[in-house]
């Protein structure tokens, strides 16, 4: 119960942080020329896309520790750490792979293209991500089944780097890394920047409150199965 | 112009509504299991 409200305490603290984040981008963020942007205003989604991407390279890493922790070491934590991790890179990949869309509708004229890296790797991610929480779901828990999840989950994190790196090496339309060693330096206003970093502090504190309430949960579900066992043998006895 | 805003608004209510459905998922989840749990150990004791 108290990680209950542990969690529910940070889930609420992150609601309103990346609530602040939103007006701020949407009223305090400065505006961008309508000669240079086709969009001038969609232009705004970005303060809550990119917050929400470095939010899924953080659980795909989560995912990735999860992963390597029950290959090597057969740990239940890290059988619990992924399952959780792959619901959570799943709920931001969504936001990133269906706001960046929209924006390109908005900008380019077309949601996607299929020639650009970047984008074709993190949707391949967002849809790993959705295969691991629908096969969690759907099928029944063996070694077996934990194995060939954890080695997909542990593939999935390769493409983390390949996609960061995407638009270096094959740039066709999605912009170039605004953080980290391939970033040009004072390539974004100082408080475009201030927005999206106070934005993915309340990402983090959502997602921590997300993970702390389901691992409650899966806790939880254990103890009701134990307890069932229980009551069966109870009634078989 | 107005149809840029448009755009803006379909990502924002798109993000926002994934958050809350997911939370919202995870809240009724929660509150299944302790209900659940709660019968059970009504029952142990009983027994």
């Amino acid at each position: 119960m108290a990680n209950s409200k542990l969690g529910i305490s940070f889930l609420i603290s992150g609601l309103g942080v990346v609530g602040t984040g939103l007006l701020l981008g949407l009223f305090y963020a400065p505006s961008v020329s309508s000669e240079e942007w086709n969009a001038p205003e969609a232009y705004r989604i970005i303060f809550w896309h990119v917050p929400a991407a470095w939010t899924s390279f953080i659980t795909f890493g989560m995912l990735f520790v999860g992963s390597l922790g029950w290959m090597w070491k057969r740990k239940e934590w890290a059988w619990k750490l992924s399952g959780i991790s792959a619901e959570l890179s799943l709920l931001f990949g969504l936001c990133v792979v269906i706001s960046g869309p929209i924006w390109g509708m908005a900008e380019w004229g077309v949601p996607w293209d299929w020639g650009d890296v970047r984008l074709n790797t993190y949707a391949v991610l967002s849809g790993l991500a959705l295969y691991l929480v629908m096969s969690r779901k759907s099928q029944p828990d063996s070694p077996e089944f934990r194995d060939v999840y954890s080695g997909i989950g542990l593939f999935g994190f390769l493409l983390v780097p390949l996609t960061y790196f995407a638009t270096i090496a094959w740039q066709v339309r999605h912009p170039a890394p605004i953080v980290g060693p391939a970033a040009e330096s004072n390539s974004v206003d100082p408080i475009i920047y201030q927005v999206w970093l106070l934005s993915f502090i309340g990402f983090l504190l959502l997602m921590i409150g997300q993970a702390i309430l389901s691992s409650q949960v899966y806790e939880d579900e254990i103890r009701l199965e134990k307890l069932q066992t229980i009551i069966d043998e109870m009634k078989e006895g | 112009m107005a149809n840029d805003i448009v755009f803006l608004g379909i990502a924002y209510t798109a993000m926002i509504g994934l958050i809350g459905w997911f939370s919202w998922q995870l809240y009724v989840r929660m509150s299944h299991v302790n209900k659940r749990l709660e019968a059970v150990e009504d029952l142990l004791e009983k027994k």
